[in-house]
């Protein structure tokens, strides 16, 4: 109950560390998300039509992929970007940027592998349809993933989730630094190793309550009302 | 001129045959009815003629899928999200005169703005038809596709088959004497690979 009462108090009294470092968390992850949707569904449609062994290669590829360890795209981006590496004259490394390179890595595959099923699960009569009208490739795509969209937007939401509340890439990448690339669980992280549990607590339950407050809202508006 | 020549045409999926068409031309403006029992293998030819399936083997010219070529529309439309008249005008490739046109051809224009979710079969084999008028065939190839019409969409449907002589029009039943009056009647016959094949002298009606 403390750790509620504290972050009730932290967010009435407009800490100003707090609301930023909870804009800096939907900021990063909010630009991966949109990174990973205009990347990845397109992606997700193509292989849904794509047929042979190297298509399934992809996609199974893909689906192995959305269960990649954050700690180890944070790593692996680390060595890409750090000064030393072959990005390294990018000079992103411990900002905000390398932080949505780091969870669009993460968000891609959720949401590329999640559309691919999607699509691929449509009524046969769609994909007729499409192709008796004529509709051009761009149209195509429009209308036969508006068909899937309730599937497409829960595979955002989960896609969301996950570089939401990930700590990994986020504290290698951005390096935790104040003011600029502290994130809710990159201060959660730090926090408790400085023994303010409370504290910790209390982001963790902003953290939250951010979470189901997009997926309530996003769920009754989209998915639901979807086929 | 014909829009459709199919000579001994072997259709199927992934290269196994499960009809085959020994001789079929179709003209401008003709009107063609293909019948057979379940299962015979109908909607295969139809798909293929309407360049949906690739052919088997054997030889296949003419019109492609598409606005001024051919369109095949199914037993139980598929309308995409949207209202009727978004469906059309994806027919009618945002053509918006050609759109209207074809929903007042089939009596369609009154509930063409509502949602496709908020309608009866009836009314979606209705804008099914307009979004395939729409797109200004030369074949329209129908799977049964006329027959979850309600008794305005009938009539409305009768009278496009009656006056669009510019459009031919092919026609999946279960008998040859459909309402299509002045059509042509061709049947797949009995046998593990049915052929189809002309009836002799089977005409409908004329009106």
């Amino acid at each position: 109950m403390t750790a509620l009462s504290d972050a009730l108090r932290l967010i009435v009294t407009g800490d100003a560390d707090v609301w930023h470092i909870t804009a800096v968390s939907l900021f990063v992850s909010l630009a991966a998300l949109t990174l990973a949707t205009a990347a990845g569904v397109p992606l997700g449609y193509a292989l849904a039509h794509a047929r042979g062994r190297a298509a399934r290669s992809v996609s199974s590829l893909l689906h192995t992929l959305t269960a990649l360890p954050t700690v180890v795209v944070g790593l692996l981006l680390y060595f890409t970007l750090s000064a030393s590496g072959p990005l390294g004259w990018m000079e992103l490394l411990y900002t905000r940027a390398a932080m949505v390179v780091g969870q669009t890595v993460l968000a891609l595959p959720i949401v590329a592998a999640l559309t691919l099923v999607a699509v691929q699960r449509l009524p046969a009569a769609a994909f007729e349809t499409a192709a008796s009208l004529g509709l051009s490739p761009m149209t195509r795509l429009v209308v036969l993933v508006g068909e899937a969209r309730g599937a497409i937007v829960s595979a955002l939401l989960l896609a969301f989730a996950r570089v939401f509340t990930e700590l990994g890439a986020a504290v290698i990448l951005g390096g935790n630094i104040r003011g600029e690339t502290r994130t809710l669980t990159t201060v959660i992280a730090l926090e408790h190793t400085k023994g303010d549990d409370a504290r910790a607590l209390a982001l963790g339950v902003i953290l939250l309550a951010i979470a189901l407050a997009v997926n309530t809202l996003v769920h009754s508006r989209w998915v639901r009302g979807a086929r | 001129m014909s829009v459709v020549r199919a000579r001994d045409l072997a259709v199927g999926y992934d290269g196994r045959a499960v009809a085959t068409v020994a001789q079929l031309t179709i003209g401008s403006g003709d009107r063609v009815i293909v019948a057979g029992p379940n299962g015979s293998g109908k909607t295969t030819v139809l798909k293929t003629l309407a360049r949906l399936l690739a052919p088997v083997a054997g030889t296949l010219e003419g019109v492609g899928a598409g606005p001024g070529g051919a369109i095949y529309v199914h037993p139980s439309p598929f309308l995409f999200e949207g209202s009727g008249l978004d469906n059309v005008l994806l027919g009618a490739h945002g053509a918006r005169d050609d759109a209207m046109q074809a929903l007042d051809a089939l009596d369609a224009a009154p509930f063409a703005r509502a949602h496709v979710r908020t309608m009866s079969n009836g009314q979606r084999q209705r804008i099914a038809l307009a979004r395939a008028l729409a797109a200004r065939p030369a074949v329209l190839l129908l799977d049964e596709a006329d027959s979850g019409l309600d008794g305005d969409g009938q009539a409305a449907w009768r009278q496009v088959v009656a006056t669009r002589r510019d459009i031919a029009i092919v026609v999946a039943a279960h008998r040859t004497n459909g309402e299509v009056p002045g059509a042509r009647c061709y049947v797949l016959s009995a046998g593990a690979v049915p052929v189809l094949v002309p009836v002799p002298g089977a005409l409908s009606p004329e009106p």
